[in-house]
């Protein structure tokens, strides 16, 4: 449990800040990536540019997306991912301030597993991070 | 009808002239005969006194020769016995005449055998006598006298003689008598047939009269006829042209002689074709004339031309063939119709179309101009929503966040007003959180489709109200939802509808003690109106206009919290599925908003597709 990977893919350091405060309130030690635009995220993944080299071996076991990302869009990353062999099963959470259903129904048509709208208010700000770290940390059995 | 009628007039008539010529054939017949007739009786009484005269004369004869015997037997002497002579030499005439007379009849033959014989008997007595006086002298005579041989042959004579003319005189009786019946009878006859001739020309009369009469009137019917058609000939706003065979104009009515510009005896004089500038229509219609002469029986051609005073004009030319009773074609009619100023509107009209084409073809080149800017303002509406969903957000999360993290985690280090302010801060982040959240649903509800399906609202007032309660389980409202109210609806926008308008009546009878909420629906002039009632704050109808203006609050923000965005994204909810919304309400007397959710012509035209069905 310990080993397991979250990759947190924001680029904005507060929203970044909050998430990972939140993620580490709800006692989620695991480790956390972060990358911070769509290109990052997936190098990382697929151990190419700054992250050539990686174990693409570690694999992250869940993925939080927001979508509104400079270089590659987070639409665009969920698309990649989705489209290779190796990363498809990755449970991608979108987490993103967007409430447009232009968003929500593209994301699930990349079958993300979960859309969430980051709220305002930081009481339900953190505990819709950490109802999801738990949730797709501890209860999914996800397929890897 | 007519025709059949006089048909049978004719062999009336005929019939009767037959008749009439027969019966005078008849009765000149009659006639014939009966001349005839009375001929032949002037003939038998001719002969009856033939016979009398001639049995007279025998008579005569013999008592000629008796009284020259007598005298003779009397004195001695020879010229005494002239008579006697006289009397034989005759006699035997006329007893051939007798005989001839009555040839045909033997009774009556028999009667002149008898009365010869007794004449035969008397002359031979008288011969005697007179041989005897001459011989033997007047005594020796005497005494053959006195054996009265002479006097019973001359009685015999008579005798025979009477019964001859007896017998005569009752067949000339008989024959008179039979020939004035026959006269009676042709008579009776000849007055029939003059009766039966006088009935038929009384008929004959009548029937002339009768004729005549109805001639009379066919002639007046006829003088009508013609002068109704001489006034359409004159009256007609449409030129008129007979033309005769030969190309000669025969008549030219008024209208034409105006159009035209000559009288009608100059066109009657005219040689076609015309050679004259103003010509061409004469020349026109000679052509159709012409045309109409020939094969076709029909001609029809609109046809500009230049009038006498050199303008132009436009007439509608049509011909046709006139035929007699018996199917020959007579002379040909030329309708003419001056179309001139129907020509000067139908160009006007041609004008008008193109030049409103024409524009058309603009605005509509305009309109989708415009439409294009519309649809590039509307494309940069949603860039800039989607900019505002995610950028706006963002930092007032950092704000409301750190703001909270401060409060957690360094309320040591913070007094009392730091920390209000901070709370102040967070209340202010979450406030604009709400706004923006508004705004962009107000934007939402402008932008993309509307799917109509069905929606129980019933029930989704029900779940609203459960949410409410949740929210806040301290508040006690009597809340009444009419059941089963279904409607053909974006779900998605009618459910931020509800939202609204319960959470609003929610909302102003937080401060009533007993809260009454309502939601129901009710049928007006065939359109089906929702309505959300409450008894809360209400407010004065003067501003009702206000009401569903975005950011427009009719409370104070301390009174009741709001961003002044609800109603106009629930007017704008409405329009957009062809309703409309109204409210009724008064300063602390509760507030009821109606509102319909299909156009009132949809639903009139659903009502009517239904009834169909």
């Amino acid at each position: 449990m310990l080993d397991k990977l979250i990759l947190l893919v924001e680029d904005n350091p507060d929203d970044e800040i909050l998430t990972l405060r939140a993620l580490k309130k709800a006692n989620v030690a695991n480790r956390i990536e972060v990358v911070r635009d769509g290109a990052e995220a997936l190098d990382f993944v697929f151990g190419a540019g700054s992250y050539a080299g990686r174990d693409t071996s570690d694999m992250p076991q869940l993925i939080l997306l927001d979508l509104k990302l400079p270089k590659v869009s987070g639409l665009q990353v969920l698309e990649r991912i989705r489209s290779d062999e190796r990363t498809k099963r990755i449970p991608v959470v979108i987490l993103t301030s967007s409430t447009e259903e232009v968003d929500i129904k593209s994301g699930y048509d990349l079958h993300v597993n979960s859309f969430v709208s980051k709220p305002v208010n930081f009481q339900e700000f953190s505990e819709v991070v950490q109802r999801l770290g738990m949730y797709w940390l501890l209860v999914n059995q996800h397929a890897a | 009808m007519t025709r059949r009628r006089q048909i049978a007039g004719i062999s009336w008539r005929g019939a009767l002239l037959v008749l009439v010529i027969g019966l005078t054939f008849r009765l000149g017949i009659t006639s014939k005969r009966d001349w005839v007739r009375y001929r032949e009786s002037t003939h038998l009484v001719e002969h009856t006194y033939q016979v009398l005269a001639a049995v007279e004369s025998l008579r005569n004869l013999t008592q000629d020769a008796e009284t020259g015997q007598r005298g003779y037997l009397l004195t001695g002497e020879e010229r005494y016995l002239a008579p006697y002579t006289a009397a034989l030499s005759k006699l035997n005439v006329s007893q051939a005449k007798l005989r001839e007379l009555l040839a045909g009849d033997p009774q009556q033959q028999a009667r002149v055998t008898a009365l010869n014989q007794a004449t035969a008997a008397k002359l031979e007595e008288l011969r005697q006598t007179i041989e005897l006086r001459r011989m033997r002298g007047f005594e020796a005579a005497l005494e053959l006298v006195r054996t009265d041989l002479g006097k019973q042959a001359m009685d015999d004579i008579r005798r025979i003689a009477d019964s001859l003319l007896v017998e005569e005189h009752r067949m000339l009786a008989r024959r008179l008598s039979e020939a004035e019946a026959q006269v009676v009878r042709s008579r009776g006859w000849g007055g029939l047939n003059g009766l039966a001739i006088l009935v038929m020309l009384v008929l004959a009369t009548i029937a002339i009269e009768r004729d005549t009469r109805q001639r009379a009137r066919v002639e007046e019917a006829l003088r009508d006829s013609e002068e109704q058609f001489r006034q359409v000939f004159e009256e007609s706003p449409s030129g008129i042209l007979l033309i005769e065979e030969d190309q000669r104009v025969r008549r030219a009515n008024p209208a034409l002689c105006r159009l035209l510009g000559s009288s009608e005896e100059e066109l009657q004089h005219l040689a076609l074709p015309s050679t004259t500038a103003h010509g061409s229509l004469l020349n026109l219609m000679f052509e159709t004339g012409w045309t109409a002469a020939g094969e076709q029986t029909r001609f029809d051609a609109e046809q500009e031309y230049v009038t006498k005073s050199g303008s132009t004009a436009w007439v509608n030319v049509h011909a046709t063939k006139l035929y007699n009773s018996h199917g020959r074609a007579v002379c040909n009619l030329a309708l003419i119709e001056d179309i001139t100023e129907r020509k000067k509107s139908d160009q006007e009209i041609r004008q008008l179309n193109d030049s409103l084409e024409r524009r058309v073809t603009q605005r509509t080149g305009e309109a989708a101009e415009a439409n294009q800017k519309l649809e590039s303002a509307n494309r940069e509406l949603e860039a800039f929503a989607y900019s505002v969903s995610h950028d706006l957000r963002a930092p007032l999360r950092s704000v409301d966040s750190f703001s909270q993290i401060i409060l957690d985690e360094y309320s040591d280090k913070l007094d009392e007003d730091g920390a209000r302010y901070l709370r102040r801060i967070r209340a202010g982040a979450q406030h604009m959180g709400q706004l923006i959240s508004d705004l962009l649903n107000l934007s939402r509800v402008s932008r993309g489709l509307l799917t109509r399906e069905p929606v129980d609202l019933s029930a989704m007032a029900s779940t609203i109200v459960n949410e409410l309660r949740d929210l806040e389980p301290h508040r006690t409202v009597d809340v009444q939802i009419a059941p089963g109210i279904q409607v053909n609806c974006d779900t998605r926008l009618v459910r931020v509808v509800m939202n609204n308008l319960i959470g609003n009546a929610w909302k102003f009878t937080g401060k009533r003690e007993k809260a009454c909420l309502e939601f129901g629906a009710s049928s007006e002039e065939g359109a089906v109106v929702y309505f959300v009632r409450d008894n809360g704050a209400g407010f004065d109808m003067a501003y009702v206009s206000q009401l569903f203006t975005p950011f427009q609050r009719l409370h104070q923000t301390s009174e009741f919290a709001g961003t002044g965005i609800g109603l106009a994204t629930v007017q704008r909810i409405v329009q957009r599925h062809g309703g409309r919304i109204w409210v009724d309400s008064a300063v602390e007397r509760g507030a009821t908003f109606y509102f319909t959710l299909a156009a009132e012509s949809d639903t009139n035209l659903f009502r009517e597709k239904s009834e169909e069905c």
